[in-house]
């Protein structure tokens, strides 16, 4: 009897520790002295690691149910602002399940990776960090607009932070231009939610911010055309402004390049890895259930921009000195299949979608990484600078030839099975920008073997002759990711299970709607 | 039968603009000191006005209260003024630049 | 007729500026007979905590008291509490405050005390008369506590400008007046509404309600009628300043909401009305936050800041639903008080530091002191409407009203959207700003010899009090909600 209970008080505050399991570890680095630079490191990564723990519990759980839908044990939900019908709600299904998994790792995998920076101003950085991871797996978790936009904007802070304490050389401008494009961006969201809120009654006619009980109404009033097209085309737009600075989308990314160059390695990481996430799962959470006649006028608009990106994304990294600046133009263009795959509205498109944003979650974050590993080493990350580190680094040259090859999608490995899946369910669609969006892959392929036959092959600069090879700890946190990579090459499935009812739901759903 | 209504608004209005030209145009801060006076007594004649038209006696005692006042902020402006004029040896508004606006 | 007795016991309503008022005038005398300027603080202390605590009391009444001149019900009563709370915290700045001269502490403090008790009547006003008697008292008081500073000729100058600047929208404002008495032939508001409850408005109320804009305008800092802000800002002492900023503003949209609410909904052009409000409200934020981007001195650019607060204020008229309106407003004052004193409690530290106020001072106070630094960006993001802060309850009521008058059609709803649009681009800009005092006390470094601030007792406990109830509106906003939406004026 009261293993039961205990068992469901423990399923319901789930979701709920995820979040607050960081900010317990938060409040407890504040109250170590600021000398005890050891104890504050090894809280923050042991905070992480609970957090990483829990959410692979919650990934591994999710698999094994016949059906991950939203309303499974871990749904949780309390009144938090009854003036305003605001509810504390969370949830995991098969959309948010695999980001809350993907934070959990990428996170742990930075805190890992912030040992020597956090060395500098250590009390600030680990709880900056911690409440960063907080405000991420609350943005996936939550089920309430309110709550999600309070963990959106959460999130903001600390990043900001980040970048403009620990950044480069601009790192002042990289963090205020990354803080004030997605402020700008929320703000417009905010009043695309506003809309949603005033707009679609409960049928007992109370209003809420609750994401389903929304979905429902949106749905019905749809039907009835009692939600106008033309509202749902703006409210649209309003979301997405936000959602798509996020992503980036062209055009609004030119603070990308900026924010990733100038952050420090863990943050670049936590950047790419998870936080450009949040744009396209909003539209799968919020802009396509919410407004789905909005989101239908917009698809073709979406298709195209996400082409553009591709090519736009894959070009930029082409003409790129900067080792970082190149990765962080490849997350532009990779980013673009996501958005491909969604516009295309088929639950290939959609899977493809989720799976790429899995896979350039783990790949990118590897990257990341790997630029680190060189530029703590030589201090530079200008590409024509090497030459030849092949046959000196072994154990460097298989991760970064592993994580390039994923990055450009070679079959077995993740990113295969993701740009796979998004042009099989974007072709039937828009034919002609899918073909497109090939000449993207084949940039991509490009600038990867340029980049893999600049660092590695040719004759070895004498300059780098004392360069050492991955270390334990860096290993540590390329394996995690590098395995998943390739474990998800090959059985796909495992992930894809978990995504598919949820998917299939989505479709069934926008389907009804579609012209 | 004394003026009608509408000469004693269009008195005051007369007064009331010229106080406000006067706050606007002149430098001297007597001066500006006065106009404000003379768009408090404008007001006050309008509402003598209005009070005799519409035969309620209520704005008779605002004009008492509007006087006393007036007397009470000449009293709180010319101390300011002075404590002032203590630093600077002057009243014109346009020697008063000790802050940006 | 009332009798006399009867006038006695309606003076139970009027405890706490009863109270104020005495304790003003005690502190005045006392101060000629001991000169010791600063046991004198805690009087002042226990008087704002008492009138605090009497304003708690339940006491209320919907008829109209003294006459019709006041009428002092649950929505006054909110103006009280929150009147004799600022008044509270703004004793507790002065206390360490360095530059004030320990000689005229007693006047100060009596004058302040006065001040308070002219809020408290400004908000429960509804008598022209009554009205342009406190709104004087305040307004007389301010002039001297801004011109405090008897030795530095910024302060003596800010005090002339606000001066000159008040008394004129002051005898604009009355003009006003004398307009709306002539068009209804009463100075009494509930008897101005039934006068134009039934019949066609002429252009002489429209005038008459531009003219009195200027007088409320000028206490909540509206453009046009701003100009005054950031001299006395600069010039004052800077408890003063935070005075101005909270209290007579404060004071200021009190008067407005019920005006507004009384008067406006007779008046069959009030549609036209509100857009002209909502235009005024676009400028005021717009000056104020564009201005404040090239700022340097802290006070200026939080002076220019509340310009811009004020603007956003000002929208929550804009849809006049009284499910919104007035919780929005009230609200987004009472985070409002706690955010923005709580930022010139850091100014004035620094001030105490350093002898400045630039934003230069601020150089690296992450180090120097983490405490402050960290206070003061909590107070800024909450400024800046960040969650989960007291500002963002008040942004989000703001926005919220603008979007549901959009929805529901109110005459003028297009043009609701527009105003979201410009308050959502005007949170981006403010955000630029404050952030750079923020760029300041983290990203840059201490310049050399720059003092470890000490906070002493008073001005912590300023802080920890502003600090908690930033994150208390914020995080659990409901009871306070639910005692803003309690205190709203009755809609008539």
């Amino acid at each position: 009897m009261l293993d039961a209970r205990i068992l469901q008080a423990f399923d319901q505050s789930l979701l709920t520790l995820l979040w607050a399991v960081p900010v317990l570890g938060g409040i407890i680095i504040l109250l170590l002295p600021r000398e005890a630079r050891g104890a504050i490191k090894w809280t923050m990564i042991l905070a992480s690691l609970a957090a990483c723990a829990l959410s692979t519990y919650v990934a591994v759980e999710l698999w094994r149910m016949p059906q991950a839908t939203i309303d499974n044990r871990w749904l949780f939900s309390v009144a938090w602002i009854p003036a305003v019908n605001v509810l504390y709600k969370v949830g995991v299904d098969g959309i948010s399940g695999p980001m809350v998994f993907l934070t959990g790792v990428v996170s742990l995998m930075a805190a890992i990776a912030s040992w020597n920076v956090a060395d500098q101003r250590a009390k600030e950085y680990c709880t900056l960090f911690l409440l960063l991871l907080a405000g991420m797996m609350g943005t996936f978790v939550a089920l309430d607009l309110f709550v999600f936009y309070v963990f959106w904007e959460v999130m903001l802070v600390p990043m900001y932070f980040l970048i403009g304490i620990w950044g480069g050389p601009q790192r002042e401008y990289a963090a205020i231009k990354f803080f004030l494009y997605t402020l700008a961006g929320s703000v417009f969201m905010l009043i695309g939610f506003l809309v949603l809120y005033f707009n679609l009654r409960n049928p007992d006619n109370t209003l809420t911010f609750d994401m389903i009980a929304l979905a429902r109404n949106a749905q019905e009033a749809s039907m009835e055309n009692l939600f106008s097209p033309r509202l749902q085309f703006w409210v649209f737009a309003a979301m997405g402004v936000g959602f798509a600075i996020k992503v980036p989308m062209w055009p609004f990314h030119t603070w990308l390049p900026d924010a990733h160059v100038e952050a420090p390695t863990p943050i670049s990481v936590i950047l790419a890895g998870v936080l450009l996430k949040m744009g396209t799962y909003g539209f799968y959470r919020i802009g396509y259930p919410l407004t789905p006649l909005g989101a239908e006028a917009w698809r073709p608009i979406i298709a195209a921009l996400a082409v553009i990106a591709i090519i736009y994304g894959a070009y930029c990294a082409l003409a790129q000195q900067d080792f970082k600046k190149l990765v962080a133009y490849s997350s532009v263009s990779h980013m673009g299949f996501v958005m491909l795959g969604l516009a295309a509205l088929t639950v290939n498109g959609l899977n493809g979608g989720l799976f790429q944003m899995f896979a350039h979650g783990c790949i990118t974050s590897c990257l990341f990484l790997l630029v680190g590993v060189l530029y703590d080493r030589a201090h530079t990350r200008d590409l024509y600078a090497f030459g030849g580190l092949g046959t000196r680094l072994p154990k460097y040259t298989f991760c970064m030839m592993l994580a390039f090859f994923a990055s450009m999608g070679l079959p077995g490995l993740a990113g295969f099975v993701a740009e796979f899946m998004v042009f099989s369910g974007a072709m039937p669609v828009y034919m002609w920008l899918t073909c497109l969006s090939i000449i993207g892959i084949t940039i991509t392929a490009t600038y990867i073997l340029y980049t893999l036959q600049r660092i590695l092959l040719g004759p070895f600069n004498q300059r780098w002759s004392n360069l050492t090879d991955i270390s334990g700890r860096e290993a540590l946190t390329l394996a995690p990711l590098l395995a998943l990579t390739v474990v998800l090459g090959i059985f796909p499935g495992l992930l894809l299970k978990i995504q598919e009812p949820s998917v299939q739901a989505l479709v069934d759903t926008m389907s009804r709607f579609a012209k | 039968m004394g003026p009608t209504l509408d000469q004693m608004l269009v008195l005051s209005a007369a007064l009331f603009g010229i106080g406000m030209i006067g706050t606007i145009v002149r430098r001297s801060t007597i001066a500006v000191f006065m106009s404000i006076e003379l768009m408090l007594n404008a007001a006050n004649l309008a509402i003598l006005a209005f009070g005799r038209a519409h035969g309620v006696m209520e704005g008779g005692i605002l004009v008492f209260v509007v006087m006393t006042v007036a007397a009470v902020e000449v009293g709180v402006g010319l101390a300011i003024l002075v404590a002032l004029f203590y630093f600077r040896d002057s009243t014109n508004l346009d020697e008063i630049d000790q802050l940006k606006g | 007729m009332v009798g006399a007795s009867e006038l006695w016991q309606q003076m139970r309503y009027l405890m706490p500026e009863g109270l104020l008022l005495c304790a003003g005038l005690v502190i005045l005398l006392f101060d000629l007979v001991v000169k010791k300027g600063r046991s004198l603080y805690p009087l002042a202390m226990l008087a704002t905590a008492g009138a605090a605590a009497l304003a708690l009391l339940p006491l209320e009444s919907s008829e109209p008291l003294f006459f019709g001149m006041i009428q002092s019900d649950a929505f006054a009563r909110y103006f009280k509490v929150f009147s004799a709370l600022a008044g509270f915290l703004v004793v507790l700045m002065s206390m360490d405050y360095k530059p004030l001269p320990a000689r005229f502490v007693g006047e100060y403090l009596g004058i302040l005390v006065l001040a308070l008790a002219a809020i408290m009547l400004l908000a429960e006003s509804t008598n022209l008369l009554m009205i342009f008697l406190s709104l004087e008292f305040l307004s007389l008081s301010s002039y001297i506590l801004v011109g405090f500073l008897r030795n530095d000729k910024k302060s003596k100058e800010a005090s002339l400008k606000y001066f000159l600047f008040g008394a004129m929208c002051t005898a604009v404002m009355l003009y006003g007046f004398a307009l709306l008495y002539g068009a209804s032939g009463s100075l009494d508001l509930p008897a101005i509404k039934a006068a134009f409850a039934n019949r066609q408005n002429t252009p002489l109320t429209c005038l008459a309600m531009l003219f009195i804009l200027a007088g409320f305008g000028f206490k909540v800092a509206m453009v046009p009628f701003h100009a005054w802000v950031p001299d006395a800002y600069e010039g004052a002492p800077t408890p003063i300043t935070a005075f101005l900023s909270v209290g007579s503003k404060a004071g200021g949209f009190a008067v407005l909401l019920r005006v507004f609410f009384t008067v406006f909904p007779g008046l069959d052009y009030h549609p036209y009305w509100l857009a002209v409000v909502g235009v005024l409200a676009v400028f005021t934020m717009t000056v104020g936050n564009v201005i404040a981007c090239s700022q340097d001195n802290l006070k200026r650019l939080l002076g220019y800041s509340s310009i811009a607060q004020a603007g956003y204020v000002l929208l929550g008229f804009v849809v006049m639903d009284g499910r919104f309106t007035q919780p929005a407003v009230m609200i987004y004052l009472l985070a409002y008080l706690f955010m923005n004193l709580g930022a010139f409690v850091v100014v004035i530290v620094i001030a105490n530091t350093t002898g400045q106020e630039e934003i230069d001072d601020l150089a690296g106070l992450s180090e120097r002191s983490p405490l402050l630094a960290w206070s003061m960006f909590i107070f800024l993001l909450s400024l800046a409407g960040v969650p989960p802060l007291g500002g963002w309850i008040g942004k989000y009521y703001i926005f919220a009203t603008l979007v549901k008058g959009y929805l529901e059609g109110l005459s003028g709803g297009n043009l609701m959207l527009w105003f979201a649009v410009a308050l959502a681009v005007n949170s981006v800009i403010a955000a630029y700003y404050y952030f750079r005092i923020v760029k300041a006390m983290f990203f840059e470094h201490a310049r050399e010899r720059m003092a470890r601030p000490v906070v002493g007792g008073p001005l912590l406990t300023a802080l920890y009090v502003s600090l908690i109830l930033t994150f208390a509106v914020g995080l659990w906003p409901q009871p306070f909600l639910n005692w803003v939406s309690r205190m709203a004026l009755p809609l008539l």
